[in-house]
């Protein structure tokens, strides 16, 4: 394994122009016997089609393309959900942790309902497990834009009450997932953006998970929001675009006109 | 295996006699028409006639009256034998029956797809036979997944059976019929012939002589339908709209010529928008089919009585269930549709959806599992205890119910953003009793309403430009909500034409009856 394990290479979903922050594009060093994320995908792209997309000799290379989608902080909706397909259909393969890691990777693409779409691939005998609760506990938290509580969960701020009775368990559900806090924060960041004329600096960070100022700062660039002298952040105007309207009824005379003819 | 078989040997019916020579010497002289009728008309009636105690006369009794050298017709006459059998068999047909109808479908399938053969088949069949070849084989092994995990269907001989032919898995297992589904694609070369009529090509120029047989590219088309079918019953909607993204819907397509056929196509896909969330898209198929259904009522009435009574009625049973459907997506996203449509709807399920509307997640339930198609699971198979069969049902229905929770909210938010033009978040907080510590959850539901109203989930194959029509809209300036109402006023004008005209139409009747 390369050295280079703290940089992370942002090939990500969403457009690597939009991060908020530099990202360092250094070459790794691929041994040859340590396959990348982008080969598996190119292997597996032709390897899913048509009726191959069911066979379960794919399983073993789906599944090393899901670790290192995980690892390297990739997408690929088709290859995770054919695997949640090939396990549907051949249980006896059926291999849990995979699943935690697929369900929590469509997490990162809300609001895309790829994480719903996944859910109705998974059995109802296997969705009650104490792993996959955690899990959908959390997906139900971002589903529902829950950012305030999900952020209290995974800093520790949740005191256990009957909704959460374990609150200390969920950081570690998602700490193998390379850039999930980014990617919720970017997915928040997009709902404020159509929410909000105006926000308060506070209200704005416990939405996104208390972060710096600097962090701050780096999104609102990003999002193009204008932070103001009095801690509020003017974040887009929506005086303009959003105003009640009247939709009247236009009767054209043409309409009418067979009608007047037809009266004597 | 053949219980039935020693009362047949005797005494088939001279109609029954003529009708099988008849009807085979039209397969062979691929006379479509003669064919139809044989098939729509004539099996009903003789099985009225004749058969409402007693079966159809089984294969070797068949052989012995038309003689054995036409297999291919032998293997068309066990389609419908067995089909017969599974609509007089109120409970199911028995294992050994299901077996052999596999065996049947295989042997037909074979002899379509074999390898060996250089040319499409020497075949003609009417388009409605062809598609209830396939939409029978997929609820053939619909009924079959559920039969495996319901041990209440089955004697201790049928179980022991059972063991037998799951072991081998060599009977209605989801690999062999997948493999049928997608070979018959890729034979028929359906989706670059649909691709190409899409983009105003001529499909003949790049189709190979099996794509160009008619044969092929029907039962192509129709298992793009079959296929799209089995994945929503898997739940893999993705999947299910995925198959059908070169099938055009207009009315040119060939699902048109066969009603049954276009009122599941509109059932499956609008469904699956529906568990994807893209309820706008759902509505509209939703209201295209319940108009469809209504103005060719009286020609299916018609239908109706030709038909044998027992036999299911696929577009009744769909109507009724795409009201429950319909309810539940203009629940969740109010739209304008067709008049007649809505005062139907209000008038079946007014007192649901107003429930609904309330947040009652029950009545959810409810209108969604009487929508809501018989999932199955493929691979269970259980031998001792409970009925299993229904276990799929309820794990989409609790995925959907689980999808929609922060949605249940929006009608009511929805309520309180009409009366007001501004309103602080504290005074709507009140107002829906949100307690301190709740804080969080109280912004995430205006969250997830601009989230959702903006459509921004929707993830539409080959998608719509316009906009479900938006009623409300609001935004957020600090601490206080801005509402943004759509106001559309009535149609008056309209109205007193429409009904103008019509009492001009009826004065003239009146006028030509004197």
């Amino acid at each position: 394994m390369s050295c280079h394990e703290k940089e992370q290479r942002f090939h990500c979903f969403f457009d690597v122009s939009l991060l908020p922050f530099p990202v360092y594009i250094l070459p790794v060093l691929t041994s040859q016997t340590m396959a990348t994320f982008a080969i598996l995908q190119k292997e597996l792209q032709s390897e899913i089609k048509g009726v191959n997309r069911y066979n379960p000799n794919n399983i073993p290379k789906l599944e090393a393309c899901i670790n290192l989608m995980t690892k390297e902080n990739q997408y690929d909706k088709d290859i995770l959900l054919t695997v949640l397909k090939l396990y549907q259909l051949n249980p006896t393969n059926y291999n849990e942790s995979i699943v935690c890691q697929v369900l929590l990777k469509t997490m990162m693409v809300f609001p895309h309902n790829d994480y719903a779409l996944a859910k109705y691939l998974i059995d109802a005998n296997r969705i009650n497990t104490p792993e996959l609760r955690k899990v959908t506990d959390i997906g139900a938290l971002l589903e529902s834009c829950n950012f305030g509580v999900f952020w209290r969960l995974m800093r520790g701020d949740y005191k256990p009450d009957d909704k959460f009775k374990t609150p200390q368990v969920y950081p570690a559900v998602i700490e193998p997932i390379t850039g999930f806090e980014d990617a919720v924060r970017n997915f928040a960041c997009q709902v404020i953006s159509v929410t909000f004329q105006r926000i308060e600096k506070s209200e704005l960070n416990r939405l996104l998970g208390n972060i710096s100022d600097a962090q701050l700062l780096g999104y609102a660039k990003v999002y193009n929001w204008n932070p103001q002298p009095d801690g509020i952040l003017f974040i887009q105007n929506h005086e303009d675009t959003i105003k009640s309207r009247n939709i009247e009824e236009k009767l054209r005379f043409e309409q009418c006109i067979e009608l007047f003819r037809s009266v004597k | 295996m053949d219980s039935y078989e020693g009362t047949e040997n005797i005494d088939v019916p001279e109609d029954v006699i003529q009708y099988l020579n008849y009807f085979k010497r039209m397969i062979e002289e691929q006379n479509v028409q003669e064919i139809q009728d044989l098939y729509e008309h004539g099996f009903p009636e003789l099985s009225e006639r004749y058969f409402t105690e007693r079966m159809w006369p089984s294969e070797s009794v068949v052989e012995q009256i038309v003689g054995a050298e036409n297999r291919l017709f032998i293997v068309l006459y066990k389609e419908l034998y067995y089909r017969d059998v599974y609509t007089r068999m109120g409970r199911g047909p028995t294992l050994a029956f299901r077996y052999e109808s596999y065996m049947n479908y295989q042997e037909l399938f074979s002899e379509i797809l074999t390898q060996h053969n250089s040319a499409p088949i020497n075949l003609k069949l009417p388009e409605v036979w062809l598609w209830e070849i396939i939409n029978e084989f997929v609820y053939q092994f619909q009924a079959f997944c559920l039969y495996k995990a319901n041990p209440g269907k089955r004697t201790p001989e049928e179980s022991e059976d059972l063991v037998e032919i799951e072991s081998n898995q060599n009977a209605w297992n989801i690999y062999p019929v997948l493999n049928i589904l997608y070979s018959l694609l890729d034979k028929s070369q359906i989706n670059i012939q649909l691709q190409a009529i899409r983009e105003g090509r001529d499909a003949d120029s790049i189709a190979d002589e099996f794509g160009r047989s008619d044969l092929y590219f029907r039962l192509g088309y129709f298992s793009l339908i079959g296929l799209l079918r089995t994945h929503v019953l898997l739940g893999d909607y993705h999947q299910a709209l995925q198959t059908v993204e070169f099938l055009e819907m207009d009315p040119k397509g060939l699902y048109n010529s066969v009603p049954s056929c276009l009122v599941t196509l509109h059932y499956f896909v609008g469904f699956s928008h529906m568990m994807m969330r893209n309820y706008g898209e759902a509505t509209k198929i939703f209201v295209n089919c319940l108009l469809y259904i209504q103005r060719t009522q009286n020609f299916q009435q018609q239908q109706a009585t030709q038909r044998k009574s027992g036999k299911y009625d696929v577009i009744g049973k769909t109507n009724d269930q795409l009201f429950f459907l319909l309810a539940i997506c203009l629940t969740l996203q109010p739209q304008r549709i067709d008049e007649s449509i809505m005062s139907l709807l209000l008038e079946k399920h007014g007192d649901r959806m107003s429930r609904m509307a309330n947040g009652d997640s029950d009545e959810f339930r409810n209108s969604f599992q009487q929508g809501c198609p018989k999932f199955l699971s493929p691979t269970t198979v259980v031998f001792d205890g409970g009925n299993q069969s229904k276990e799929p049902l309820i794990r989409q229905c609790n995925a959907f119910l689980e999808g929609i929770d922060s949605q249940i909210w929006l009608p009511i938010l929805r309520g309180y953003l009409k009366l007001y033009t501004t309103l602080p978040l504290k005074k709507l907080a009140s107002f829906m009793d949100v307690k301190e510590q709740e804080h969080d959850t109280f912004i995430a539901k205006l969250l997830s309403f601009k989230m959702i109203v903006n459509e921004l989930g929707k993830a539409t194959i080959g998608g719509q430009e316009e906009d479900a029509s938006m009623d409300l809209d609001f935004y957020v300036d600090k601490d206080m909500i801005i509402v943004a109402d759509t106001k559309v006023a009535r149609r008056v004008g309209e109205y007193f034409i429409k009904h103008i005209t019509k009492l001009q139409d009826v004065m003239r009747k009146i006028k030509a009856l004197a």
